[in-house]
């Protein structure tokens, strides 16, 4: 039998040997470990409706005020009270990141950019990153409930739950598609019992065992062995749990992703969970569209806010709330507005710096160079705050270092 | 890229209302493969062996200084060779023959390609380019009324890959894939499109006239999937048809915002678009590319259906709409060109063309990143495929005899990082690998579900939004992109139901037929019958050449005397037997 710390341990060495190349060190990274959800607004959202305010753009959204709450402004609007509620309660334990600069308007290649610093997507994402080093032994370190996350060299430790909850159709026998007697692949079914999947671990370990000893003794072959060793293992102690998934056939909207990220942080079957926000941001016509958007997204954020009051998660859970990329300063000829390469985020919860606003976008919504320390744009060290320093920062806000997989000084003025 | 309209197709398949067409007409029955009925015939000592292999790709692998490999063993060459192409595992007699002669390996690469499921395995590789296989909906409207809407999906995004499909399995010159002056359709499509040959089945049809033949080009699915918003005047498209067709994506490139722009001034942005040098380093080519595409609706769904069949997605009348936008007129990096006619023409000649289909059925047969694969493969596989006259079975061929594509481990730990020895089997590999060894296809007819409900049957496997191809590890071609290379939580108990499902489907249903796929010998208990029926079963599902004696023999058979003791019934004892098997890590990869 091949020992749980036989494959975690060598897992963890070859991800270290495999991935290096730039020397690990703890520097900027917060003390405290958190854990992380993403929170991803799929399609490009407008950030003059919130959070970057440009009430002198001739396309700026209609608007009461900018609000200042604590010393984040935010451009407010009746039509929009939870975007005002949000930072009415949540300001405090907030904090807004300007002046990203994606360098792209490609979807696919700003989202990879944003989740994993690199164009190409191949390494992992700020969430993977964070429960690799976290939480490598939980079942499922990374919880992906929604449907965009990339975890590269780090799939191992992540697993999906399905458009629909279709997980829940392998976790749970009674949740299982059901059989017809019509079919002509019909059978009565089978799940092997205690004593028979006892049994079949016995024999597939033995296999396994030998096959390390030929063909699978290093490099890639061993880390692939490891993985199918560890995925069943995980997979077993998630069967344990099937009551917290939900259930097959479910459409998994914004609260119903939010129930249960918690749920799997709640009960440690998870570390980090990855949200998507698919409301249909990608608006190329009548940009008044975002509005109301980002007025349900926001409503979202509370909810997930004091969802993690309730359930005493806050001070242990960063949240992170970004988009691909934005919109451009002006409307196009249908009153729309297309894809912009800088860009803005949220985060919010334990260990972030709240109230306050770092770095900057320009008046046309360019990137100001940053103090990656301060989030000052006036003095210090000013830098480009490129998506590999994003990530870097966010993973550095969670306590996890990311410069095994990414080349970045992090960007930390939202770590408190 | 406009998403909304395809969140709303694939939003909310609740199970009440889920169909899907089977994924293909083939068939998939385990067949005994005559090596000499390929195309190309049995060279003998072609192969040669672990030590000999006729490399055609010319690759890396013989540098000096570089350790040799380990290379597989002639039957376990077979069997890669089988999964890659066909997703089967070979018959017993294969690789029985290759195992007295390793030499008749090239003329199983050719049979192969002439049998049953590499049709699939070609959609499959292009798909990872044109992104084409999504899962929408479609309403059910006269005349499909009684039709599943995603079955109704299904059909019309397949019709690309069914295109390319048809190309390389029928021999012709994969340049057709932008030349052809056909669509491929299929009952539901043909209805979708008002095409009345009375054909049926997947056919070649002419396309519609008033529309240029280009191949995929021509066919409606590829700018289904690749919609426009019409406001970036079709330079989404543009880059899909670049990356795809020529591996030059304009993604790659970074953009840089020239401060001195005003980015509130549309004017100014147009003018910067033709003469900033940050700018027209990409637009000075892509936007003459994107200008062949303002005769295609940009985004066609975003209209709410109503009818089949469907106006016509290409109108003549806007070839020239460029004129009133980016005043580009259509053009090939520097060539004059016209409308996609021309364009195909003009991509089919192009180098990039046949060097970049080099690079990406090598990708997709070694599991990496096309970026990844080094100019020298890129040449040799190149040279392979001209020589050929575009046949695509001869640039697979030489992918399939190369070294590289016969490694099996590094022989030493200094490599090992780099030497990938298993390649990890996709979804859709999977449920040819178990119908092929079980006859069991996991589905769900929904009219059985709901006698009320329009036809359609969901393939669990290869749907993604109701079934399990994404947690088995593949992406979806819209949200998720790509497959991973290893296994997860997700995966493994992906595997683990489908070979519980798989294993009950044999003992209730295949082991009572006339002529039983695996348990030959049925429900046998007895210790030595027992035995003999496991080393068959080593050899046709794990394609290992087992003694009754062996470590392996005897730890399926412990297994077997575990079930069954704690049962007592020999069916749960095979059925848990069978399922350990299916489970197997030689399962997943290949």
């Amino acid at each position: 039998m091949i020992s749980r710390r036989q494959f975690l341990g060598s897992s963890a060495a070859l991800a270290a040997a495999t991935l290096g190349g730039v020397s690990t060190t703890r520097a900027n990274v917060a003390d405290k470990p958190r854990r992380l959800i993403t929170v991803f607004v799929d399609g490009g959202w407008d950030i003059a409706h919130s959070i970057d305010p440009k009430p002198n753009l001739v396309a700026t959204p209609d608007y009461d005020e900018v609000a200042m709450f604590e010393d984040i402004p935010v451009l407010t609007h009746s039509s929009r009270p939870n975007i005002t509620g949000f930072f009415e309660q949540y300001a405090p334990i907030s904090a807004v990141a300007h002046g990203i600069n994606v360098r792209s308007i490609s979807h696919k290649v700003c989202e990879r950019k944003m989740f994993t610093g690199l164009p190409s997507g191949a390494g992992p994402d700020a969430g993977a990153i964070v429960a690799n080093e976290h939480a490598r032994d939980y079942p499922m370190p990374y919880f992906v409930v929604g449907a965009t996350a990339y975890t590269g060299p780090l799939s191992v430790i992540s697993g999906r739950v399905g458009r629909q909850g279709q997980i829940n159709a392998l976790l749970d026998p009674n949740d299982a598609f059901p059989r017809f007697e019509q079919s002509p692949y019909f059978h009565e079914g089978f799940e092997a019992d205690g004593d028979e999947e006892s049994a079949i671990r016995a024999f597939l370990d033995a296999r396994l065992e030998r096959e390390r000893a030929t063909r699978g003794q290093w490099g890639s072959n061993r880390a692939r062995i490891d993985d199918f060793i560890e995925s069943m293992e995980k997979g077993a102690v998630l069967r344990d749990n099937a009551q917290y998934f939900g259930e097959t056939g479910t459409q998994l909207d914004l609260s119903d992703q939010v129930e249960l990220a918690l749920t799997a942080l709640e009960r440690d079957l998870a570390w980090s969970v990855g949200i998507t926000a698919s409301l249909g941001f990608d608006t190329h016509e009548g940009n008044d569209q975002q509005g109301q958007l980002q007025n349900a997204l926001f409503g979202g954020l509370s909810n997930l806010a004091q969802a993690l009051i309730d359930r005493d998660l806050l001070d242990d859970t960063v949240v992170a709330v970004f988009s691909e990329m934005s919109r451009t300063p002006a409307l196009n000829g249908n009153a729309g507005k297309d894809h912009h390469p800088v860009t803005s985020a949220l985060v919010f919860g334990g260990g972030v710096a709240g109230g306050a606003a770092y770095g900057a976008n320009g008046d046309n919504v360019e990137a100001m160079p940053v103090d990656f320390e301060t989030g000052s744009t006036d003095s210090g060290d000013l830098k480009s705050l490129d998506s590999t320093a994003w990530v870097a920062g966010l993973a550095a806000l969670a306590g996890a270092d990311a410069s095994p997989y990414i080349g970045a000084d992090p960007f930390t003025a939202f770590i408190g | 890229m406009k998403r909304t309209t395809w969140m709303i197709w694939t939003a909310a398949l609740a199970l009440a209302g889920c169909s899907e067409g089977p994924a293909g007409g083939e068939g998939s029955g385990a067949s005994e493969t005559d090596p000499g009925s390929g195309t190309t015939g049995t060279s003998e000592g072609e192969t040669g062996g672990e030590e000999t292999g006729a490399d055609e790709t010319g690759g890396e692998s013989t540098g000096e200084t570089e350790p040799e490999p380990e290379y597989l063993s002639p039957d376990e060459h077979l069997v890669r060779i089988s999964m890659a192409l066909r997703g089967t595992r070979p018959s017993r007699s294969d690789l029985d023959a290759v195992r007295q002669d390793p030499g008749l390996i090239p003329g199983f690469v050719d049979a192969y390609m002439e049998g049953p499921g590499f049709g699939e395995t070609i959609r499959d590789l292009h798909n990872d380019a044109l992104l084409t296989s999504v899962d929408g909906q479609f309403p059910a409207l006269a005349p499909l009324d009684d039709v599943q809407p995603f079955a109704i999906s299904d059909s019309v995004m397949d019709t690309t890959l069914r295109l390319v499909e048809r190309i390389v399995v029928e021999d012709r010159p994969y340049s057709e894939i932008v030349t052809a002056d056909t669509w491929v359709v299929d009952d539901i499509a043909a209805a979708v499109y008002g095409i009345d040959d009375g054909g049926s089945g997947w056919r070649e049809v002419p396309i519609p006239s008033g529309r240029p033949a280009a191949g995929i080009l021509s066919d409606n699915a590829f700018f289904l999937r690749h919609e426009s918003a019409n406001s970036n005047f079709h330079r989404g498209r543009a880059n899909a048809v670049s990356s795809a067709l020529l591996c030059l994506d304009y993604e790659d490139n970074n953009i840089e915002l020239d401060e001195g722009i005003d980015l509130t001034d549309a004017d100014a942005v147009a003018t910067a678009l033709t003469t900033n040098p940050a700018c027209i380093a990409c637009h000075d080519t892509l936007d003459p590319l994107a200008s062949h595409f303002f005769a295609i609706v940009g985004n066609p769904m975003s209209n709410q259906i109503t009818e089949y069949p469907l106006p016509d997605l290409y109108i003549p009348q806007r070839e020239d709409d460029w004129m009133d936008s980016t005043g580009r007129a259509p053009g090939f990096y520097g060539e004059e060109s016209s409308d996609i006619g021309t364009l195909g023409a003009l991509i089919s000649t192009d180098p990039r063309f046949t060097a970049c289909a080099a690079r990406r059925f090598y990708a997709y047969f070694l599991r990496t990143d096309p970026g990844d694969v080094s100019s020298d493969t890129v040449d040799t596989l190149d040279a392979v495929f001209t020589e050929s006259d575009l046949q695509a079975k001869a640039l697979i061929r030489a992918i399939m005899l190369s070294d590289e594509f016969r490694i099996a481990a590094a022989s030493s730990e200094d490599s090992a990082d780099e030497v990938q020895g298993y390649l990890r089997a996709r979804p859709f590999q999977l449920a040819r690998t178990i119908e092929d060894l079980t006859g069991f296809r996991w589905e769900l007819d929904v009219q059985l579900l709901q006698p009320d409900a329009g036809a359609g049957v969901l393939d669990l496997v290869r749907s993604s939004s109701i079934g399990f191809q994404v947690l088995g590890g593949s992406g979806d071609s819209f949200t998720v992109l790509g497959s991973i290379d290893t296994t997860n939580a997700t995966t493994s108990l992906f595997v683990r139901q489908l070979a519980a499902e798989a294993s009950s489907f044999v003992v209730e249903q295949d082991a009572m037929a006339d002529e039983p796929r695996l348990l030959s010998s049925g429900l046998v208990t007895e210790q030595e019958a027992v035995r003999a029926q496991l080393v068959e079963l080593f050899d046709r599902i794990h394609g290992e050449a087992v003694e009754p004696d062996s470590e392996d023999v005897s730890d399926a058979l412990a297994l077997f005397d575990a079930a069954l003791a704690a049962s007592g019934d020999p069916a749960r004892a095979w059925k848990t037997t069978l399922t350990a098997m299916l489970r197997d890590l030689g399962i997943l990869f290949y």
